[in-house]
């Protein structure tokens, strides 16, 4: 049986190649019908000043400005999005080289960069739009709630390794910012329809209009219902999900220097889940099948102002409220955060940014018997100032940054982050960069709070059985876990066709917090009980194969050790953490323009074998998979779009994730198909 | 439906083969016409680089220089026109017939009044201009720090629109009258 999977695999791999090795032989001569708007006569009756108001999106050119940078980044565009198929962030996320993106539901994600992947991992910082999407209370992010208009997003840029420097203390291993477009970029009408066989319906609706001569806005509001997966023995795990999602965005030039966004979104929708629940009176503890009831809405507004002397300045307020209501637990929580930010350009050679924050979390919860905090309400304080210098040591050769963030927060009080990177463009089309930084990762409200009845098991022989509860509780003398991350890159232009970028990284941690046994079996705690290191890699090259062909292909290397301390009780937890990444992941993408304006889109993705052990249990084992995702569209004309796409073709369903805290039960990811039709106007 | 499902991979193969077949089918009935399609970032950078001709004002013996009243724009390096910069060929602007060349020699260079380069020569970039250098040669490229190298005119794309930088500067000291109207639409003008 096993050999018969093999062969499959080996021919379909030869088939893949066979595929890729003719099309490059064939393609480049091939003849390919002209999709473009507009012809040569309408530019010629254009003037210059309407000429330089065309949108040309080019793949290559956005690349082109990420050579530069002296950091490992990758940027998502909004084409890129579109191309791929897929209907929300998380499952757009796969696209980016070094992100861990592992589906546990039909309305979940483990998703992280460099290692230490669960379902709330923490070492990574999310934003949309300048506003942080991070959850301190089980120091995660709830990707379920985490949407926008796809069509409307600019891009997703995608930061691997520290940027705590500038973007504070949780971005450890990485940071993730989604950016939407401005509002003059998304002038008219949209309307995008959708079905299939796992999202059964959505609708999206977007209207930008003009206010002024300087003004802009759109409006928009879409709807999506999502049908439940399976568990390994084919029942349903209840995790169907639908979302009604609402918001507008204002851009406001209200003077020639200055600017003004004023933005905001309203959700509301439900998310089914299999929760873990303990009951006092029974042994262990039992799935039920749930609803969690989530909703919220965020504002944000933004002034940039822009000195003569090339400075500039800007000043954000954002508020947001989430709501979360399942069988086990209830949150509600308010947060506000103000943000300054001054960039200096005075002195001869230097980029000077600094800025000063001021964040406020408050939030009330409702406990049940599985799980509580302590305390049930709490006000969380932050405050952040930074600075970092950009130093031009050679004009357009050679780059010194350096910087850090200073942060006073309510657990483990004064922290700094600083870093150093050096940046050396040989020439235009190449650059090398090296960096050394220093991260930190916070205690949170759940590593300090949190008290979970995890199961009831039996303390005396029959008769009469007495259950008493297994618990897992905070812990308030937690101390921050550091990481030491060296880092160096290469990017290149081979050719104006191909290019390649390359990134290795050393990162060394101390005091992870995990799990700590408590004498006596009953409890366990969370404590700072680990030391460990992670090294790896990734690799992405890009083939332009012809002005109509691109070919993607990427690869990321990940290895980590981990050692417990010598005082802990938990000495067995390092084999449990240490296989929670694939070691191997390895990405293809191919975007293909077709004759007649049809588009044929195709995404492998092998991602290897991961072990996740819960704590007291024995430890699961995830077979690697190999993912299959096509999309055929047509455009027949410029505002429309048809297209269908299919996910997960090579198998009817697979295990991506399992939750090792144990408190949802995870599905197989089935196989599913999708057509969406979209129309601008 | 699940047996159907369970036919997609075949089905995936069958669709992968059927399309490799309509590439290579397609391939034979490839008409060299076609194959000169270019891109609208392409359309855009050859409808300027006839527009430059009208804002910009050559010394007047250059402008004479040219056999048979023709103005000349030449294309070095790898060329991604395809057929939409022969759409000017032929179009009269301040009394010239607007003819273009594609440049392999360096010293065909010369008859050229506008010279474009693409980002395939950005490496020779400097050796050109010293040898254009008091040629009153328009030169326009796109590879980055174009106009820091001495040219006049660098395309550039920001926020995926189409702008150039303009090096006043050299410019002037070739010679150039250059309107203001084309100045205000500049992304950046170097010695103003």
């Amino acid at each position: 049986m096993l050999f018969i999977k093999i062969k499959e695999w080996f021919q379909r791999c030869i088939s893949i190649i066979l595929y890729i090795v003719l099309g490059l032989i064939i393609l480049p001569t091939v003849s390919i019908a002209n999709n473009d708007d507009l012809s040569m006569d309408q530019l010629a009756d254009l003037d210059l000043f309407a000429l330089s108001n065309i949108k040309v999106t080019t793949v290559s050119r956005s690349a082109e400005k990420l050579s530069s940078t002296s950091a490992a980044v990758y940027v998502i565009t909004n084409e890129d999005i579109r191309r791929s198929g897929v209907t929300n962030i998380p499952e757009a996320l796969r696209m980016a080289p070094g992100v861990q993106v592992a589906q546990l539901d039909a309305n979940k994600w483990a998703i992280s960069i460099r290692g230490f992947n669960s379902l709330f991992a923490d070492k990574l910082l999310v934003m949309i739009d300048g506003r942080t999407v991070y959850n301190p209370l089980f120091s995660g992010v709830y990707w379920d709630v985490q949407d926008v208009l796809l069509e409307d997003v600019d891009r997703i840029e995608v930061v691997r390794g520290p940027g705590g420097t500038l973007w504070g203390a949780n971005a450890v291993n990485g940071v993730i910012n989604i950016i939407t477009k401005n509002a003059e970029d998304t002038q008219g009408g949209l309307i995008a329809l959708g079905g299939g066989s796992e999202e059964s319906g959505s609708s999206s609706i977007r209207y930008g209009g003009r206010l002024g001569a300087n003004s802009h806005y759109r409006v928009y509001t879409k709807y999506f219902d999502r049908n439940d997966f399976v568990d390994v023995k084919g029942q349903d795990t209840h995790d169907e999900w639908d979302m009604f999602q609402s918001g507008f965005r204002m851009d406001w030039n209200f003077a020639e220097d200055d600017s003004l966004i004023i933005q905001g979104d309203y959700y509301d929708g439900t998310a089914g889940q299999n929760v873990s629940v303990t009951i006092p009176t029974v042994i262990g503890a039992t799935f039920f099948p749930d609803e969690v009831d989530i909703s919220g809405g965020n504002f944000m507004t933004r002034w940039e102002h822009r000195f003569p002397s090339d400075s500039d300045i800007a000043l954000q307020l954002y508020y947001d409220r989430t709501e979360r209501r399942s069988t086990t637990n209830e949150e509600n929580r308010d947060t506000l955060d103000l943000d300054f930010q001054y960039r200096v350009n005075a002195i001869e050679q230097h980029n000077i940014i600094w800025g000063l924050g001021y964040r406020q979390s408050s939030k009330v919860s409702k406990g049940s018997f599985t799980i509580t905090f302590n305390p049930l309400r709490r006000n969380t304080e932050l405050f952040s100032g930074f600075i970092h210098d950009d130093v031009e040591l050679i004009k357009d050769r050679l780059h010194l940054i350096v910087g850090s963030k200073f942060e006073h927060n309510d657990f483990s009080g004064f922290e700094y982050q600083p870093s150093l990177r050096l940046k050396w463009t040989p020439d235009e089309r190449r650059t090398i960069w090296g960096a050394v930084s220093r991260a930190v990762q916070t205690p949170s409200e759940g590593t300090s709070d949190l008290r979970i009845n995890a199961a009831m098991v039996p303390v005396s022989p029959p008769p009469p059985v007495i259950l008493a509860p297994v618990n897992l509780t905070g812990n308030k003398d937690l101390d921050s876990q550091t990481a030491m991350a060296y880092e160096i890159g290469f990017r290149s232009e081979l050719s104006d066709r191909i290019s390649l970028d390359f990134s290795f990284f050393y990162n060394e941690y101390d005091d992870i917090i995990n799990i700590e046994l408590v004498p006596g079996g009953m409890a366990v705690i969370f404590d700072n009980i680990l030391n460990g290191e992670t090294y790896g890699g990734e690799v992405l090259a890009r083939f332009k194969i012809t002005n109509r062909w691109l070919l993607t292909a990427g690869y990321t290397g990940l290895q980590m050790q981990l050692h417990p301390n010598s005082s802990t009780l938990n000495q067995s937890i390092d084999e449990s953490m240490e296989r929670v990444n694939p070691h191997n992941q390895v990405h293809l993408r191919s975007i293909h323009q077709l004759p007649h304006n049809f588009e044929f889109d195709t995404m492998v993705y092998f991602v290897d074998n991961i072990d996740v052990s819960p704590p007291l249990m024995s430890t699961i084992h995830i077979a690697s998979y190999l993912r299959l995702d096509i999309r055929l569209g047509w455009r027949p004309k410029a505002n429309l779009e048809f297209s269908i796409s299919a996910q997960n073709i090579l198998d009817d369903q697979h295990v991506e994730f399992v939750d090792s805290s144990s408190s949802v039960q995870g599905s197989k990811i089935e196989r599913s198909i999708h057509a969406k039709i979209t129309w601008k106007f | 439906m699940i047996k159907l499902f369970q036919l997609v991979p075949d089905l995936y193969w069958v669709v992968v083969y059927a399309f490799m077949f309509l590439v290579v089918s397609t391939n034979v009935m490839a008409t060299r016409a076609e194959i000169d399609k270019p891109t609208l970032e392409y359309k855009i950078k050859s409808t300027y680089l006839f527009n430059f001709i009208k804002y910009v004002e050559w010394p007047e013996r250059r402008l004479n220089s040219a056999p048979q009243n023709s103005l000349i724009i030449g294309v070095v390096g790898e060329c991604r026109f395809g057929n939409a910069l022969n759409f000017f060929a032929g179009k009269t602007v301040k009394g010239k017939s607007v003819v273009i060349k594609k440049i392999n020699d360096m010293y065909k260079m010369e008859e050229c009044h506008i010279l474009f380069f693409s980002s395939s020569e950005s490496k020779n970039i400097k050796r050109y201009i010293r040898f254009l250098k008091s040629k009153a040669t328009l030169t326009i490229g796109e590879s980055t720090g174009f106009i820091n190298q001495g040219g006049i005119i660098e395309f550039v794309i920001n926020q995926g629109v189409v702008n150039f930088k303009f090096n006043l500067d050299i410019a002037k000291k070739e010679g150039f009258v250059v309107s203001s109207k084309l100045l205000k639409i500049a992304k950046e003008v170097k010695g103003k």
